[in-house]
């Protein structure tokens, strides 16, 4: 599997900042992030040249973080390779969703679903 | 950041086995076995559709992480050969492949056994729970496959007729 395209660092309302790589290098899971207390969901690039992105975390929104990954197996020659995986983050809240959905190339998508076309 | 996963199948066994690597290919038989082509499915000679034995993959961890795994989806990367289709369904309980839990042939062409769904190019959901990635095993539900042939295939007999490849994607936080 390629090296990821982005890590996550959640902002909390103290000005304290979870990231997803502790300060031993180990990662952590998006369900160690106190959702109550994020005000903002910052996305580093791991190779330095893409864009930060901030999504900003309204009261009464839960920030949202994901990697869809996909495999592709060719079911008669048996090869079999990791296709692509995208990285997803937003905010979800009863007023609405809103999702940052970004390729392995960069395009950037915005979006309302967690299942955009 | 990222648990290694692999598409494991399961089957020769009677209880739930440890999954082998299904990376090597599948094969749709008549027999439980991942390759074998000692027991083809036989082509409907009049209007009617015949199906394979299960086949059941899953995701399986191989490398845990802090992380977990849901949205479990599966789709084709194209459309089979007219008189070819795939079906799938979630099953959270292994089962034996047998002529038993063959879905039984059909007086139609082109049929869909109950309880199973055509393969398509869109994702579908198998299993969407959110299931920890910090243990090594099958992550999540079974993702059961089986092919239907029916009366208008008109490709002819063989043991590497091809089929568009299988996607499975998740979501992993």
């Amino acid at each position: 599997m390629p090296q990821e395209r982005y890590t996550w660092a959640a902002h909390y309302d103290d000005g304290s900042v979870h990231p997803e790589i502790d300060a031993a290098g180990r990662s952590r899971g998006f369900t160690t992030v106190d959702a109550g207390r994020c005000i903002a969901l910052e996305l580093t690039p791991t190779d330095g040249t893409a864009p930060r992105v901030l999504v900003d975390v309204r009261p009464g929104e839960r920030p949202v973080f994901f990697r869809r990954r996909t495999y592709r197996l060719e079911l008669g020659s048996g090869q079999s390779r990791h296709e692509q995986t995208l990285t997803v983050a937003g905010t979800e809240g009863e007023t609405g969703s809103r999702y940052v959905f970004i390729t392995e190339d960069g395009t950037v998508v915005l979006t309302s679903t967690r299942e955009p076309v | 950041m990222a648990a290694t996963v692999r598409i494991s199948y399961y089957g020769g066994s009677a209880s739930e086995p440890a999954g082998v690597d299904a990376e090597g290919g599948v094969k749709f038989n008549r027999e439980d076995s991942l390759t074998g082509t000692s027991a083809p499915i036989p082509i409907p000679t009049t209007t009617g559709t015949n199906f394979s034995w299960i086949k059941q993959l899953a995701l399986e961890v191989t490398s845990g992480d802090s992380t977990t795994i849901s949205n479990r989806k599966v789709f084709l990367s194209g459309t089979p050969t007219a008189g070819l289709k795939l079906h799938f369904k979630g099953a959270s309980a292994y089962d034996q492949a047998d002529a038993d839990n063959m879905p039984e042939a059909s007086g139609s062409d082109g049929a869909t056994p109950s309880g199973y769904t055509p393969l398509t190019t869109s994702p579908q959901s198998y299993h969407d729970n959110a299931v920890s990635a910090s243990s090594t095993g099958r992550n999540g539900d079974f993702c059961v496959l089986v092919l239907g042939v029916d009366s208008t295939y008109s490709g002819g007999a063989g043991s590497n007729i091809a089929l568009p490849d299988l996607k499975i994607s998740y979501d992993e936080a």
